[in-house]
């Protein structure tokens, strides 16, 4: 087989790995570090040059090193529950485990001087508590307000229109707490608050977003699939994680202009490609192979994840005071992505936009809305296999059990047939 | 509209207060027998199960059925964030009634009160319970004038007095009947949840302590007696909790009698397990427990709802009565045999 993988996804992973062995070394010789949930406004710390680790990032590289279980095993002997939403939980087991947990090729994840977190669900708060009870480390929360009002079409308008689809009142209430995060991040990097700085951050993390929406909409209009799914996934994340940076806008430009000429050059990800398929919700981090299986198989490609799709639609916001913008970036990740009508309309629209054969729903116990959008994509004509399963703990996870299922759905519903032996 | 309004309420972070305002009468979605029985319910259970999944509270999903089951007679269901179950139980009621009119669903309404203690969750919560107050208006036709207002929100501060003064008179009274007149007192008038309390401490007053070892309860909500009538069915007696539907929050008053005053109060009031903070609420409650004469506390949890894990290892560190732990639980019911395990090998049972 040959080695087609991206090169700008083998540029992100060396780039992250080099960044993460300096900010592993720059803990060590004392700079206060930063531990942040996915949904929590990082612009901030970059402002203050504060370096900051994303909880579900490090939970991926774990889980992927085989670190996960011994950090939720860490987690048990602490009190703590072993198997509550382990997929935001796995970091803190792998700091209470400290050296021990030298996770291969990336090493040990350095304890936190601040941990900072929303508080979606019952347990995110909860867990952020136990590193500021538990570990010692300084905790700020963010509220988790709710969208009563929600805009239909949201993410045609998002970008400029800010303020209506997200809501004043709820960027009233984060701009209120980012004014409390401020003095904390002051304190914490010994710098002054700089809005020319987060202005500029602001400017750089907009132009990323442009460049992961033509991204998109380039794969979405291709015949036949140019790059894999497990390509595309660390291509994008991996630089979404240094929003903000020179760096990041380069890797999402260089991932577009590879992918174009991969589409010049008519090269597909499969010499038959025989169904395209969506991947609804997180990576399945412990099986990546699951997306190869069924390309080689039965040349079924996976053509969309949400992570290039809300890198491409849910991160520009121009205009206005930079922290107003900055929160409305921020509120409301989960409706868009789980809850109905904001994730079922985005979902039936990005299906149809890269005219998919079928969908492959990830349900974990965690998220919500996932009936309305199974429901919406099944109105809309496009056949749906529900896989329920925890993205990060393989505990309870049968690989050939749900193969085996996903292929019968594949052939029944999809019509997709196995490759001839 | 016609008639008394009759508004269905779910969680605890819903204002009463503005019900009383505006002459509305309450519904506890959340207090409705969880087991109910018969084919429709039945087959309403198993669609809810399908709406809101296997990762969420059983009691949610129990609450659905009867609302799927039977939707008639409620003008309006209002909900509110002091669980996660609740809120997703919001976003799928929200999306049946936007998609599905014939089902009959009513207006649904999510009361979005926040309790981190910054002035701006504070103000945030203040428009929320104004924009409830709005809500209750359009639906009743009645705009509460101020002294409306000041006076429900005094008249309600009397019936939590009452029952937290009932709370303490446990064990002359059952944490079952306790648990009653607790979820009851929200869907009386307050007039006439005063007269029910007033009755009941009188008769707790005159009856002696039951002379039965002494437990306290923390964990998942207890809308209604179900389980906390099973638990003293092992012998024991429910004293003290801090329960989400129970004592939890009797204590506090509105300062203020204005939307405003509510709104704060109603801020103030987020030690649940869902939403406050384990530390504070182990101290609490080792106290609560203590000062009651328990002799255990059982943390009990419904499957999937995870907040009473997270409490369990710093409730330990904190007292140093047993913890009892009975977690996994069906809606509305409570595994005996591991409730008496647990009370036999801390020695309460024998």
């Amino acid at each position: 087989m040959t080695d087609d993988r991206l090169r700008t996804a083998r540029e992100a992973l060396r780039h992250q790995r080099e960044w993460f062995a300096e900010l592993r070394a720059e803990a060590e010789a004392g700079r206060p570090v930063a531990l942040v949930n996915a949904d929590v406004p990082h612009e901030l710390f970059r402002a203050f040059d504060v370096p900051y680790v994303v909880n579900q990032w490090w939970s991926s590289v774990a889980a992927s090193r085989g670190a996960a279980q011994s950090g939720l095993d860490a987690v048990a002997r602490a009190g703590l529950p072993r198997d509550s939403e382990p997929y935001n939980t796995i970091g803190l087991g792998n700091v209470l485990n400290g050296d021990a947990d030298d996770v291969p090729g990336w090493g040990v994840l350095p304890r936190p001087a601040l941990v900072a977190t929303d508080r979606t669900g019952d347990v995110t708060g909860k867990l952020f508590e136990a590193w500021r009870d538990v570990v010692g480390v300084e905790l700020f929360a963010f509220e988790s307000a709710v969208q009563t009002a929600p805009v239909e079409e949201w993410w045609q308008t998002v970008a400029d229109q800010w303020e209506h689809v997200v809501g004043s009142r709820r960027i009233d209430l984060m701009v209120a707490e980012l004014r409390e995060l401020i003095p904390v991040l002051e304190r914490i990097s010994g710098r002054a608050y700089d809005e020319t700085a987060l202005r500029e951050i602001m400017r750089l993390g907009n132009e990323q977003a442009e460049w992961n929406r033509r991204t998109r909409d380039l794969i979405a209009a291709a015949r036949p699939l140019p790059v894999r799914v497990t390509d595309t996934i660390p291509a994008v994340m991996l630089p979404q994680w240094h929003r903000g940076t020179e760096w990041g806008r380069d890797a999402a430009r260089a991932l577009h202009d590879e992918i174009a000429e991969r589409v010049e050059a008519g090269r597909g990800v499969v010499a038959d490609e025989r169904a395209r398929l969506m991947w609804i919700g997180r990576g399945l981090w412990f099986d990546m192979d699951f997306y190869r299986h069924f390309e080689e198989q039965y040349g079924a490609v996976f053509v969309w994840s949400m992570y290039l799709s809300i890198a491409a639609d849910g991160y520009a916001r121009y205009g206005g005071d930079p922290l107003r913008a900055l929160a409305s970036r921020f509120i409301g990740f989960p409706e868009r992505l789980y809850v109905a009508p904001e994730a079922t309309e985005w979902y039936v629209d990005q299906a149809q936009q890269h005219g998919v054969d079928g969908v492959v729903h990830l349900v974990s116990d965690d998220p919500r809305g996932g009936w309305a959008i199974t429901r919406a994509l099944e109105e809309a004509g496009i056949p749906v296999f529900v896989l329920r399963a925890d993205n990060a703990d393989e505990s309870a996870y049968d690989a050939a059990s749900v193969r085996a299922q996903v292929a019968d759905w594949l052939e029944s519903r999809v019509e997709a047939a196995p490759a001839r032996r | 509209m016609s008639g008394e309004a009759v508004i269905g309420v779910v969680g605890r972070d819903v204002p009463i207060e503005v019900f009383d305002a505006v002459g509305a009468r309450v519904r506890r979605l959340d207090a409705l027998p969880r087991g109910a029985a018969g084919p429709a319910f039945a087959d309403a259970f198993a669609e809810a199960g399908e709406i809101l999944g296997t990762g969420i509270d059983p009691d949610a999903t129990a609450t659905l059925a009867h609302v799927l089951a039977d939707p008639s007679g409620l003008d309006a269901i209002v909900l509110c964030s002091d669980a996660d179950a609740t809120q997703r139980l919001y976003y799928a009621l929200r999306e049946l009634a936007r998609r599905e009119h014939d089902r009959g669903l009513p207006p649904v309404h999510l009361a979005d009160v926040l309790h981190l203690p910054r002035a701006s969750s504070l103000a945030y919560t203040a428009a929320e319970v104004a924009r409830l107050q709005d809500a209750l208006g359009d639906w009743t036709g009645r705009r509460p004038s101020a002294g409306d207002v000041a006076d429900a929100a005094r008249a309600r501060g009397q019936v939590r007095r009452a029952l937290w003064l009932l709370a303490d008179l446990r064990p002359a009274i059952s944490g079952a009947d306790f648990a009653l007149l607790r979820a009851r007192a929200d869907e009386l008038a307050p007039e006439a949840a005063l007269v029910a309390l007033r009755e009941a401490v009188a008769s707790a007053r005159r009856s002696s302590p039951a002379d039965l070892p002494r437990i306290a309860l923390t964990g998942s909500s207890q809308w209604g007696p179900a389980v906390v009538e099973r638990i003293e069915q092992c012998g024991v007696r429910v004293v003290a909790d801090d329960c989400a539907g129970g004592a939890l929050g009797l204590e506090l008053d509105v300062r203020e009698p204005s939307v405003d005053g509510i709104a704060e109060r109603a801020w103030r009031d987020g030690q649940s397990a869902h939403r406050g903070s384990a530390l504070e609420r182990a101290a609490s409650l080792a106290v609560r427990a203590e000062r009651a004469g328990a002799a255990a506390i059982v943390s009990y949890a419904r499957r999937r709802d995870d907040a009473a894990m997270w409490e369990v290892g710093t409730l330990r560190a904190a007292t140093a009565l047993p913890v009892v732990v009975v977690h996994e639980q069906a809606a509305g019911d409570i595994d005996l045999s591991v409730l008496r395990g647990g009370l036999e090998q801390i020695g309460m049972l024998r």
